[in-house]
């Protein structure tokens, strides 16, 4: 839930309070809960992680973030130096939730090698107010 | 026309690549050339390209013909004889990459389709005429990929990798790139357009001997790194197989195998 979105609940809550110690609440006050949690939309944020090993510790190759905002750019950045996760264990304990995991049994060849890394899908489900 | 006088400088055999350098190639994928082609001529150049009104495709080099001067360079060809034999030959494909202020970045990307070898048998050589930095949009690549038969279809979820190189370079610099390394170009956030011209150079003849400066000593211990030099974060099995990879690439450049 996005901070803006609880800070209105809190303020409801606190109204609503007075409310009670004054009297009650009415069917209104409930009208309004409502339509401040409508306000918001959940959405789902995507991140990309190519890792060295089908292991969620292993070691970072690369990782593509995803805005479920219009108009967002995904694309390489020749200056980046911001890696918040060494691993995917890391973003797990930042609050990402696992939604695809490499197949163990990938293509196997003795000999050549092909696509770097494995990759692991994550989603992160948060409220945007627009 | 820049006039070339006959000194040793201006002999690529004056300009092979080192041992050093060419193990370099062979686990990096890449290597760069820097140029003393005038800072006049770059900007000819880079003006000349401003000027025309379409992109000539293969055609670039009728349209600009001081482009002979740059694969002409000493050093260009230098390092072109190391890499590809005395007898190797400008493709005909070539195009002139332009990439404008305000762009996005490409996505990841192997030229054409993936070699079944792992020798050298086309070059990407690639001319910027502008000093590149960062924010012009500087062409990017991974070390260490040109071993990896990957379509680029499956590259399409890669952004960022933790290894990659921006190739941010002065004017006149040539960056030799192994034909399937991955690469891309970013985008521009500059205030103006950069170019990059993308030459092919093909190997003619198979190698029966080293065709750069080559001391049989010093490869024996620049050899070493082709079976313990990581250039990038990758799984142990890969690895293992790429040290594989390096040795047969290395091994036909010293003209040991077919």
């Amino acid at each position: 839930m996005s901070q803006p979105t609880k800070n209105q609940i809190y303020q409801w809550i606190t109204e609503v309070r007075q409310k009670i110690e004054n009297g009650g609440i009415s069917e209104a006050d409930l009208d309004q809960l409502t339509t401040i949690i409508k306000q918001q939309q959940v959405r789902q944020r995507l991140l990309y992680i190519h890792v060295a090993t089908p292991n969620i510790r292993s070691q970072v190759v690369a990782t593509g973030y995803h805005e479920p905002v219009k108009g967002s750019v995904t694309e390489i950045d020749p200056d980046i130096d911001d890696w918040p996760y060494r691993s995917v264990h890391d973003a797990i304990l930042d609050g990402w939730q696992v939604i695809q995991f490499p197949d163990q049994r990938t293509n196997f060849d003795d000999c050549e090698i092909d696509v770097l890394g494995y990759e692991f899908i994550l989603q992160k489900l948060e409220a945007y107010d627009d | 026309m820049t006039e070339v006088k006959n000194e040793p400088e201006n002999n690529p055999s004056s300009h092979l690549l080192t041992d050093q350098e060419v193990v370099t190639f062979i686990t990096h994928g890449y290597h760069i050339v820097e140029t003393d082609i005038p800072e006049a001529l770059n900007q000819a150049i880079y003006d000349e390209i401003s000027q025309l009104k379409s992109n000539p495709g293969d055609g670039i080099l009728d349209a600009v013909p001081k482009l002979y001067q740059i694969y002409d360079h000493p050093s260009v060809k230098g390092a072109l004889i190391s890499l590809l034999g005395e007898s190797y030959q400008m493709s005909g494909h070539r195009h002139c990459h332009i990439n404008p202020v305000g762009s996005r970045s490409q996505s990841w990307h192997q030229d054409g389709v993936n070699q079944r070898h792992h020798q050298i048998r086309t070059v990407l050589a690639m001319y910027y005429p502008q000093d590149v930095s960062s924010d012009l949009g500087p062409t990017m690549v991974v070390p260490g990929t040109h071993f990896r038969n990957a379509p680029t279809d499956q590259m399409a979820t890669y952004t960022n990798f933790r290894d990659q190189v921006a190739l941010t370079v002065k004017a006149g610099t040539v960056a030799i790139n192994h034909y399937d390394i991955w690469h891309a170009a970013s985008r521009n956030k500059g205030d103006r357009t950069r170019y990059m011209l993308k030459f092919l150079f093909n190997r003619t003849s198979e190698p029966t001997k080293p065709s750069w400066n080559h001391d049989p000593k010093t490869a024996e211990i620049e050899a070493g790194r082709l079976g313990s030099e990581r250039v990038g974060i990758c799984s142990q099995s890969d690895h293992y197989k790429e040290r594989g990879l390096r040795r047969q690439m290395w091994q036909h450049l010293l003209g040991r195998s077919s």
